[in-house]
Formats: C-alpha cells, sequence, structure tokens
C-alpha cells in the first residue's frame, strides 16, 4: 500500500470511529430509555459512509434510514442529531424525523419520509435541477421498488451527476435477499447503462471506486456489507459463516502498521462521543 | 373577448419558463396537441418523463426541492393514484416534518365521457384532501387561474389542481348568484359550475330562484358569511362536485356548513360505482338536468 492510500484509509477509519463511538452511545440512551423512538443503527456499514465521504466532498446527499451515519460522515452536527434522536425542537429536523428520518439542508442532506426508497427520484430530480454531484444511498431491499428502479433509467437518460451507493447488508427487515430476488443489483444497473460495480465494504475499494466512476456518472455501486443490529433497534441477526466485521478488520491493520494512530483515534472520538452524549 | 382558459395557461406557463427559468414535468407533453393547447409548443424547460410514474412524480418532487416550481402535469387525473406516494408522502410534508418546502404546481387534468369507461376518467381530488400539507383548489376560468398561480408562487408550499378538460376552451367568468327569495342554497365545485348555470336556468322557470356560489379552493376551505346567510335563509343545501359523493370533499363541506347552520346540506356528485365503457354504465359529473331534478325533489319533500 502507498503512502497516498495509507493516509486515506487513516481518513476513512477516523470517520469511521467517530460514527460508530456515536451509534455505541445511542445504543446505550435507547437502553437507558432516554431516547424513546424507533432507532436504525448504522454499526457495521461505518466504512460505507466513511469511504464515501472522503471519496465525493460536498455533494448533494440522500439517505435512508440507517442514516446517522451519512449524516455524520457528510459533515452533519452530530449535536443536532442527538438532538433530534432525543425529540427535540433542537434536532436537525426540529423533533419531528427521528431516526429514520435525517434531514438537514442546509447540508444538503436529504432523508426518507417513509417509504423505502422514496429518496432515490427525489435525489434524481434534485440533481436534474441542481446540476451538482449527488450521492444517493439506499438498501438492498429499497432497491426492489420499481420506482427505485425506474429512477435508474431516469438518470441514465437525463445523463444525472448522481451515484447510486446500495449498502446491500442481504436483509430486507429480516428476510434476505435470496428469497426476494434472482437478480443482481449491479447488473440491473448496467442494463440501464449505468456504470455500475459489485464490491465490498473495504474503504479503500469503495474509495477507489467511486474515484473511478465520479466522472463518468450516472453511476452505482452495490457494497456487500454486514450490519450489526436488525433493521430496527438493537437486535442481532442470527451470525452468518459469511459474515464479517469491517471496523475490527481495519482495527487490526492499523494495530499492526499504526499502534500509535489506532489507539488516538479511537480516544478521541470515543470522548467526542461521550462528550456530546454526557450532557443530556 | 379575453383568452380562453386553455390559453391562459399556457400563457402563465410560457412566463414561467422564460421569466422564472421554471420546468414543465410530465409524460408525453410534446405529444399532438401539447396537453389540450396549455403547454406551449418549446423545448426550453420542457421535461418528457418516462412512463413511470412514481418514480416521475419523486423526479419532480426532488425539482420543486430544488426551488425549480415545476409545473408536474398529469394529463389524466386518475394518474394520481399511481403519482401519489412522491406527493402526498414527500411533498407534502417536507415543511412540517423537515423544515423546507417543496412547491410543486401538480396540474391534474379531469375528463369524462366518450365511451372512455375506466381508461383515464373521472375527478379524484377528494382522497388527498384528507392528507395534510396539500391545499387543493379547482380553478375553472382564467381569472381563478391566474389568481392560484399567484398564489402558489407567493407561498412555498405544494398545490393539487384539480383541472376539468371541458373548461379549457372555456372564457366565462361565474359570479356568485344570491336572491333574498331564494329556496335553496348551490356551492358548485369542478366541471358542475357549467352545469348548475343551466339548472338555475330551469329552476327559475318554474319559479325557484337559487342562490349558486361557485367554489375554488377545495382545501383550506374557508366557510364565508354569505354561505351561512344564504343556508339560514333556504335551509337546503346541495354541494356539487365532479367527483364521488361518498367520502369526499363534497361531504366534509356539506358537514361544515351544517355544523355552523340551521339547514340540511346534501350533496351530489358521481355516484358510488366504477364507471363502464357503454353509455348506460357512466359515472359522470351531474348533468344539469339531474342537478334540476334533485334540487326540485328536495323542494317538494319540504
Amino acid at each position: 500500500m502507498n503512502s497516498t492510500d495509507f493516509k486515506i484509509r487513516k481518513s476513512i477509519f477516523d470517520k469511521m470511529c467517530m460514527i460508530r463511538f456515536f451509534e455505541f452511545e445511542v445504543q446505550k440512551n435507547k437502553k437507558l430509555n432516554k431516547i424513546k423512538n424507533l432507532i436504525y443503527l448504522s454499526l457495521g456499514q461505518e466504512a460505507i459512509y466513511a469511504a464515501s465521504s472522503v471519496a465525493i466532498k460536498k455533494p448533494n446527499v440522500f439517505i435512508q434510514h440507517r442514516g446517522h451515519g451519512p449524516y455524520l460522515a457528510f459533515d452533519g452536527d452530530p449535536i443536532k442529531l442527538r438532538d433530534e434522536l432525543l425529540g427535540l425542537k433542537t434536532g436537525c429536523n426540529m423533533g419531528m424525523g427521528g431516526s429514520p428520518c435525517i434531514f438537514d439542508k442546509s447540508k444538503k442532506i436529504f432523508g426518507h419520509v417513509g417509504l423505502i426508497g422514496d429518496q432515490v427520484p427525489v435525489a434524481a430530480g434534485y440533481c436534474f435541477v441542481t446540476k451538482k454531484t449527488t450521492i444517493c444511498f439506499f438498501g438492498d431491499g429499497a432497491a426492489e421498488e420499481d420506482y427505485v428502479l425506474a429512477t435508474f433509467g431516469l438518470a441514465a437518460t437525463k445523463k444525472l451527476k448522481i451515484i447510486f451507493v446500495c449498502d446491500d447488508n442481504d436483509y430486507s427487515v429480516l428476510t434476505k435477499k435470496k428469497i426476494r430476488r434472482s437478480w443482481n443489483l449491479a447488473d440491473v444497473a448496467k442494463s440501464f447503462k449505468l456504470n455500475s460495480l459489485d464490491i465490498i465494504d473495504d474503504p479503500l475499494t469503495i474509495y477507489h471506486s467511486i474515484q473511478k466512476l465520479k466522472n463518468r456518472l450516472p453511476a452505482l455501486i452495490n457494497i456487500r456489507t454486514c450490519r450489526e443490529f436488525w433493521h430496527e433497534g438493537s437486535g442481532k441477526d442470527k451470525p452468518n459463516k459469511n459474515d464479517w466485521n469491517r471496523f475490527e478488520i481495519e482495527k487490526s491493520f492499523f494495530k499492526k502498521f499504526d499502534n500509535v494512530f489506532l489507539n488516538q483515534c479511537i480516544k478521541k472520538n470515543e470522548s467526542f462521543a461521550n462528550k456530546i452524549w454526557g450532557k443530556i | 373577448m379575453g383568452k380562453n382558459l386553455a390559453e391562459t395557461i399556457n400563457k402563465i406557463t410560457r412566463d414561467h419558463i422564460f421569466k422564472n427559468n421554471g420546468y414543465v414535468v410530465g409524460q408525453c407533453l410534446s405529444a399532438v396537441g401539447w396537453v389540450q393547447n396549455t403547454v406551449p409548443n418549446i423545448k426550453k424547460n420542457i421535461v418528457e418523463l418516462p412512463m413511470t410514474e412514481t418514480a416521475g412524480a419523486g423526479f419532480a418532487v426532488g425539482m420543486a426541492i430544488a426551488n425549480a416550481r415545476p409545473i408536474f402535469i398529469l394529463r389524466f387525473q386518475s394518474f394520481l393514484w399511481l403519482n401519489s406516494s412522491p406527493l402526498i408522502m414527500h411533498a407534502a410534508k417536507t415543511k412540517e416534518l423537515f423544515n423546507y418546502s417543496s412547491p410543486i404546481f401538480i396540474r391534474a387534468i379531469a375528463s369524462e365521457g366518450f365511451g372512455s369507461g375506466p381508461l383515464h376518467t373521472n375527478c379524484y381530488h377528494s382522497p388527498f384532501a384528507h392528507m395534510p400539507g396539500m391545499p387543493i383548489c379547482a380553478p375553472m376560468t382564467p381569472n381563478e387561474y391566474k389568481s392560484i398561480w399567484n398564489n402558489f408562487m407567493k407561498n412555498n408550499d405544494p398545490l393539487l389542481v384539480s383541472e376539468h378538460r371541458r373548461s379549457y376552451k372555456s372564457s366565462i367568468e361565474f359570479k356568485n348568484l344570491v336572491h333574498h327569495r331564494s329556496k335553496i342554497s348551490f356551492f358548485a365545485i369542478s366541471a358542475t359550475r357549467f352545469n348548475i348555470e343551466l339548472a338555475q336556468s330551469k329552476l327559475k322557470k318554474i319559479g325557484v330562484d337559487v342562490d349558486i356560489f361557485h367554489l375554488v379552493w377545495l382545501k383550506p376551505f374557508k366557510i364565508k358569511k354569505e354561505y351561512i346567510e344564504s343556508l339560514n335563509k333556504t335551509r337546503i343545501g346541495i354541494v356539487l362536485d365532479s367527483s364521488y359523493e361518498i367520502c369526499s370533499i363534497s361531504e366534509n363541506i356539506a358537514c361544515s356548513l351544517m355544523l355552523k347552520t340551521n339547514a340540511k346540506v346534501y350533496v351530489q356528485g358521481m355516484k358510488d360505482f366504477s364507471p363502464g365503457t357503454s353509455q348506460k354504465l357512466e359515472n359522470m359529473t351531474p348533468t344539469s338536468q339531474q342537478i334540476f331534478d334533485f334540487a326540485a325533489k328536495l323542494l317538494n319533500k319540504r
């Protein structure tokens, strides 16, 4: 690995830590019943959002539930997010959206409004008018919605500067992908004339894939990942022999090659999250 | 003679494109007729969507969030069913829930008759009144249309505009009608407004004067003092609409009026069945004869 890649990997890991320790606090406060609403944790999928945000600076961002991660990665305000989860007026949506619907128009971050994948066509329309690079996240379940698939066609026809990122954690609620469909999303995107890739959630792979595609938009990246907790709340999926924990993989890497950075990064982000959540 | 409604809409649209850099979005807009001549025959900012209803509506909502103030055209109002989720779930909610607006001007065009049966027919504004955040109006005249357009441009709300094909070639401006001897009060919506004028002449011939109020804004619906005064005088009201009677805006208006007066307020609109293609299975805006008959029946009962 060259020094540039090593530096990029560190930046990505730093953001992964920020998301992860924030999410641990969310989980803890949910258990303590300080958060009384539904929560959708990004734990396990941090690498996708962290690497994307390092690869594309200040795009329009459209997200689904599990939106804490992308919100934080793309410079959302953690205090506003905390307040949103607590249902406070000082939240990024005045406490109205809660965990599944994270919006912050001042940051050009838009969530979904309760129908799975409904942000995808909206992202395309927004991109069409603003003509700015737009990144749109959704899950593998949302990818099956007809309006999501139709949007790929629209994006290709209108030649939009949009990159669709599918967080493919294999589950729609608790139903696995192989039960739900027989097709591959990247193949379908290709047939709509999108440039597409099907990759795993290795941070540098994500980073370089986006770098490769960001001047060839519209495009789609299907990123295989493992969520750590259920669709909603903090229940666990039954462990699968193919599952991996991307955070632990990255941690082991830095333990081996830059243990000082690892410890500093974890300590900094852990204390940042504690500081934010300690005030409630 | 002034411009008819189609020409008025065409002019508003053209001005929006050239003066505001506004957009017109929809399916088959540039097909024969340019949506009954309501869309200017130009290329600038006319966005042709593929035949993907929900994605297309979502795309238009995204344009609205980006403040392009799109005019989103549904050539047939029955297409509202397929297009509704981004309009209702997203555009209507964003101001209240997410602190930003989605000003989208939704032109939903009702049509009926011609043996079209279940295909592309009728008027469906009522279900959309059920959800918060979506004002609804039904302008039938050039001046009304200009007024609701100005209202849209001054506000940041989405707006569902329930149009009716029958109005496009008309340049009439309706006026409310009030007589001190009136025996019945009509509140007319959409294409019924053309028929009530004829029904009124028929009722006049048998010595019955009536009050007529033309309703443009369906949601929010404001009860005016003159409505109350009229109903307290006639004690009978009929809300007329081109949409289904059951669980409708017209029933809601009738109920609101009854709660404020001592009158009985009825509704007359489409009956509770799906229209077929044969003439005997048509289900349409009440005709002037049907309005006359219903009014006469109510007056006889009294």
